[in-house]
């Protein structure tokens, strides 16, 4: 009986989401599963084609490459911001004096519109003359005459195996959104278990590990989970970057390339078929996610 | 006491908080715009441009001198910035059937959206509009026209012929390299250009020079980067034509990428690759777009092809520079030059029902790429040259010596891009295929091949798709 | 922390010692960060106080010092054929700026699109997370992650159908595409509510029921007064998301006096005869007050969920 009226309830709550899908979701993904298996270029009613764009695609080098690219720098990217993210967050949790000025400056880079940082790091990593490249080379001089060796500053923007770390140590950059929320989970540790912890003469490593992060993890969870949805999908950043294709293609994402079949080409039918098979991607993906970390996600309410 | 304090702090920061709000709610009730519409117009026709920047207020004052001299036609401007989601712009506003009456359309993009039905032809309404579209052809430059043109029909008018490109040389560089005993004295002439690649060549083996910095080499100089020209696939344009080939089979509907002219040239590309290194040139050019960071401008490198616009960033940017024009260098024996003509073009989209709209637009077409009045706009003065050759506009530019050279070689233009449906398509491969080659992992030839197939592949698909098969 | 061990003085002083170090190496560290995640603003303010002219070099001159100095500093950088480093500041683009884009007008409704989407996403996403959340139910699990999952379909396959619904309802040219879809509650924002919500001790709303409160009134008077830096998290992120938003204004508007500040941004690009400068003036001025609002209000996002008493 309870449980028939909590149901009614939780359905009632989440009824703007249901109303929301139903008008403006259902038909558009049912829509893009079927042009999935069309011919179809926007302008003219699809007409049905089988599989024939899934087949297609098991032979597209740029579609394999694509995926290639998203599925490493994703599984690079994400971890690697959650990291810097939370480092960022026990920094600030000390609680120093002037910590409301530097959150302020850690989130600055997540406000800055995309051009302007995207300028700025052109500039920075330009392989000629860059700041970075600039300070690196009068290292690398001292070091071959050391050891002998030829070692040159790396072309971060026009060698093929650059160009991925150079996008991966730009998205640490815009970590500021994380590290808020995970400011926010860390405000929320109840200060009796450190206490407690501290009776016990326990460590700050073995704190943060078995007090701290499990914690917090609800919100690590959400970042993670959203961090992968958010690096499968990601393409405008390298797009403003290389605006006529990256050396080797090294910096060609999957959604970039999905775009490009679909608003470029007028292919809609194929971006379709990649988009849904990105999709089953980051399904099992999230799901394997879901399973393995629902050991270590702990909520305090209990789910 | 600091309670209070605190207390007054909160109290301060509550109130600010609340002003904000105020502030804010207030600027949105109250703040109206100020009404841009055309009001009290018979027909009132909407029109998407893409000139942000230095040309927006150009454009505009030009809409406005249209306005006055048309009483009856009001002209409704929507700003489009020419961004890769402008096409989602379009396409969508075309299945909303809420498309303009009329739009500036790339002229690569013509052919591709003639074939989809996107654009109405032009040529009804013009000899509805008393024109014959014959002699209109006539006076307009032919590469100019012939990317409007498509399977017979007209779809567009050109707005603007961007002329592609001027040769341009760093004449003081030129002369340190000899002070610098870098070129025995005798041999090249700081004031003249080179005429053919062979030529080029030598220029080039000259002026460069590379520096051992103990930590890899570093170019210090360098002559012309043959795929630095606005992009690889623009450059491979401009090269292959100046090697003679061509790149479409108009005719036959055939892809021609990979015509023995056009290999040739992507192999003299590529000697450049290998001989100097590929990745240290690249990286000279790795800085996009911004025009102050062309290596021309900041004397590293001694030669360079532009744009009409690149004037304008030599005066803002380099002021003292000497620097000569000249036509592209080409393969003895070519004929004519190598350049070739983009640029904007203006069309009507299809689906716009009322005559009186399309009529109106016809004549905003017509007035702006086809009149004294509509070609001599301030507009025309940053960079954009109009390709209709009557405009009282080159009796100005005649004047002005550096725009006269760029007049030359738009006289002389026998290009455009290839006229046909899957133009951004082929364009992608191209700047693949340049990529692949000069950075050594396929030869000249399979990358090119590729391209040819790939397009081709693509091209017929689309036309069986549309049914027109040819 | 240290009061409740019994210390004997010398420890208390080696403690002392202990936090001082700690104290100094938090700092360096927030100090040597800071710079790294400072440059992309400071960036973006250099360069639009930076007359044209002094952009042209390899690497721009970046350091903003009164006229007299710059010249003195330059002329001894060409005498040693040095790149510039120092350039005298302008104001030249913000003031041409601001008149070439009628920034007023694009701000009153790029305002009033953050405005309401950052009200809908709130109320919206914190009701249905509700649903998610507190109440337990059958299947609800299921439907979250369908939730989850609408966002994994990349957005640019079903655009084209979802213009064509906005269409329908004649909604083409309003701001409703841009506002009403937050209404409806934001997959993202809900998960994110949801999150938090998981970890109100759920002894809180028993005790609430057994009092005789109504679902929505658990909502309203417990959870979300309990939730107030996650309000604020959401709050600011749907603003930043539609005050940055660039694609949606761009689609569904097709009246210059409707458009935003992004798409003003957007102005100062053409093909030939960009004004970076005056553009990323205009950007500086956008970005300026979120962070003066962030600045101010950073408390209410970082002050933990008040239940630290009632857990453990």
């Amino acid at each position: 009986m309870k449980a028939n009226r909590e149901r009614i309830a939780g359905l009632l709550f989440i009824a703007p989401f249901l109303a929301g899908f139903g008008i403006f979701t259902i038909y558009p993904v049912l829509a893009s599963l079927y042009y999935s298996f069309c011919k179809y270029d926007i302008l003219s009613p699809p007409t049905f084609a089988g599989m024939s764009n899934y087949r297609a695609l098991l032979t597209d080098e740029l579609f394999l490459q694509g995926l290639w690219n998203t599925m490493s720098f994703t599984f690079a990217s994400v971890p690697l911001c959650m990291l810097v993210a939370l480092v960022l967050a026990f920094l600030l949790n000390l609680k120093l004096r002037g910590q409301a000025l530097y959150r302020t400056i850690f989130f600055l880079p997540s406000i800055v519109p995309v051009i302007a940082s995207s300028v700025l790091w052109l500039w920075l990593l330009n392989g000629d003359c860059g700041l970075i490249n600039q300070a690196l080379r009068p290292l690398l001089v001292k070091l071959n005459f050391l050891l002998g060796t030829h070692l040159e500053p790396p072309g971060w923007l026009t060698h093929p195996a650059c160009a991925k770390p150079a996008l991966i140590l730009m998205s640490t950059w815009g970590v500021g959104g994380s590290m808020i929320l995970y400011l926010a989970a860390l405000g929320d540790v109840p200060k009796q278990l450190y206490e407690a912890a501290d009776i016990d003469g326990a460590t700050t490593w073995r704190k943060t590990w078995h007090i701290t992060i499990p914690m917090i993890s609800p919100v690590l969870f959400f970042t993670l989970i959203m961090g992968l949805i958010g690096s499968f999908q990601y393409f405008s950043q390298p797009m403003v970057m290389w605006p006529n294709g990256s050396p080797g293609d090294s910096g060609l994402f999957y959604a970039q390339y999905l775009f490009q079949n679909a608003f470029n080409y007028l292919r809609m039918g194929y971006a379709s078929a990649q988009a849904w098979i990105l999709f089953v991607v980051i399904v099992v993906t999230t799901m394997l996610v879901f399973r393995s970390t629902r050991r270590f996600v702990h909520y305090g309410g209990g789910a | 006491m600091r309670n209070a304090l605190l207390s007054t702090g909160l109290k301060v920061k509550t109130a600010a908080m609340i002003l904000v709000g105020v502030a804010v709610l207030g600027f949105l009730l109250f703040y109206r715009s100020p009404d841009l519409s055309a009001e009290g117009k018979k027909t009132v026709i909407r029109l998407w441009h893409p000139w942000g920047g230095t040309m927006m207020e150009a454009f505009k004052s030009g809409a406005d001198r249209f306005a006055a001299s048309h009483p009856e036609i009001g002209c409704k401007l929507l700003y489009v910035p020419n961004d890769i989601a402008s096409s989602q712009k379009f396409y969508t506003a075309v299945i909303g059937n809420c498309a303009p009456e009329v739009m500036f359309v790339d002229g690569t993009q013509v052919a591709e959206w003639a074939e989809k039905k996107l654009l109405t032809p032009l040529d009804d309404l013009l000899v509805e509009a008393g024109i014959d579209p014959k002699k209109l052809e006539k006076e307009f430059f032919p590469p100019c026209w012939r990317q409007c043109v498509y399977r017979g029909k007209i779809y567009a008018i050109t707005f603007c012929a961007d002329v592609n490109f001027c040769f341009f040389w760093n004449k003081d560089a030129l002369r340190k390299a000899i002070d610098d005993g870098q070129i025995p004295p005798g041999t090249i002439d700081p004031e003249r250009a080179p005429r053919t690649i062979a030529e080029l060549d030598r220029y080039n083996a000259a002026v460069t020079r590379v520096r051992n910095t103990g930590a890899g080499e570093q170019i210090e100089r360098i002559g012309l980067v043959p795929w630095g020209v606005y992009g690889s696939a623009n450059s491979i344009f401009t090269w292959g034509w100046a090697f003679g080939g061509e790149f479409f089979d108009d005719q036959r509907f055939r892809i021609t990428a990979n015509d023995p002219k056009i290999v040739a040239a992507l192999d003299w590309m590529c000697q450049y690759a290998r001989k100097y290194n590929y990745e240290h040139i690249a990286t000279l050019q790795s800085t996009f777009g911004a025009a102050e960071q062309s290596p021309f401008i900041l004397g590293k490198q001694v030669m360079q092809l532009f744009h009409v616009s690149g004037l304008k960033d030599l005066d803002k940017y380099a002021p003292n520079l000497r620097y000569g024009m000249a036509p592209i260098p080409r393969v003895e024996g070519v004929n004519g030059d190598g350049s070739w003509v983009g640029g904007w073009t203006l069309a009507i989209p299809s689906g716009v029902p009322d005559v009186e709209k399309r009529r109106a637009a016809l004549k905003f077409i017509l007035w702006s790429c086809a009149s004294p009045e509509g070609t001599s706009l301030e507009i025309r003065t940053s960079q954009n040259f109009p390709a209709w050759k009557d405009s009282p506009f080159f009796q100005e530019a005649a004047k002005d010596p550096r725009l006269s050279v760029y007049m030359r070689i738009l006289e002389n233009c026998r290009h455009q891009r290839p006229v046909m449906p899957v133009q951004a398509f082929y364009m992608d491969q191209l700047n693949r295929a340049v990529d692949r080659a000069v950075r050594g992992e396929k030869t000249p030839k399979e990358a090119l091949d590729e391209a040819t197939r790939k397009t081709q592949e693509r091209l017929d698909e689309l036309l069986a798709e549309s049914g027109g098969a040819r | 922390m240290a009061r409740s061990i019994p210390t004997t003085p010398g420890l208390a002083c080696r403690t002392r010692r202990i936090k001082l170090t700690k104290t100094l190496a938090g700092h360096a560290a927030l100090i040597a960060l800071g710079c790294v995640f400072f440059t992309p603003f400071a960036w973006l303010v250099t360069t639009s106080l930076q007359p044209d002219k002094d952009r042209s070099q390899i690497t721009p001159a970046f350091i903003p010092v009164p006229k007299s100095v710059a010249d003195h500093l330059n002329q001894a950088a060409d005498r040693r054929n040095e790149p510039h480093r120092v350039y005298s500041p302008t104001l030249e683009h913000y003031r041409k700026g601001l008149t070439r884009v009628p920034v007023l007008a694009f701000l009153r409704n790029t305002l009033l699109i953050c405005v309401l989407s950052m009200i809908g996403a709130v109320l919206s996403s914190s009701l249905v997370a509700y649903g998610f959340s507190i109440l337990r139910w059958r299947g609800r699990d299921a439907i979250f992650f369908a939730m989850l999952a609408t966002m994994m379909l990349p957005g640019q396959v079903t655009m084209v159908p979802v213009f064509a619904i906005w269409r329908q309802l004649n909604l083409v040219n309003t701001l409703g595409p841009l506002v009403i879809p937050s209404f409806f509650g934001v997959p993202f924002f809900i998960f994110l509510f949801r999150q938090f919500f998981l970890t109100i001790p759920r002894e809180l709303v028993e005790a609430a029921r057994m009092d005789g409160a109504g679902e929505l009134r658990i909502w309203l008077r417990l959870v979300m007064p309990l939730s107030l830096p996650v309000i604020a998290t959401v709050g600011l992120f749907s603003f930043l998301g539609a005050w940055n938003d660039f694609l949606g204004p761009l689609i569904y508007l097709a009246d210059e006096d409707q458009y935003t500040l992004s798409l003003g941004l957007a102005m100062f690009r053409t093909q030939y005869g960009s004004e970076y400068g005056q553009m990323l003036a205009v950007a500086t001025l956008m970005v300026v007050p979120i962070i003066i609002l962030f600045f101010f209000t950073q408390k209410t996002f970082i002050q933990g969920i008040k239940t630290s008493g009632l857990k453990g």
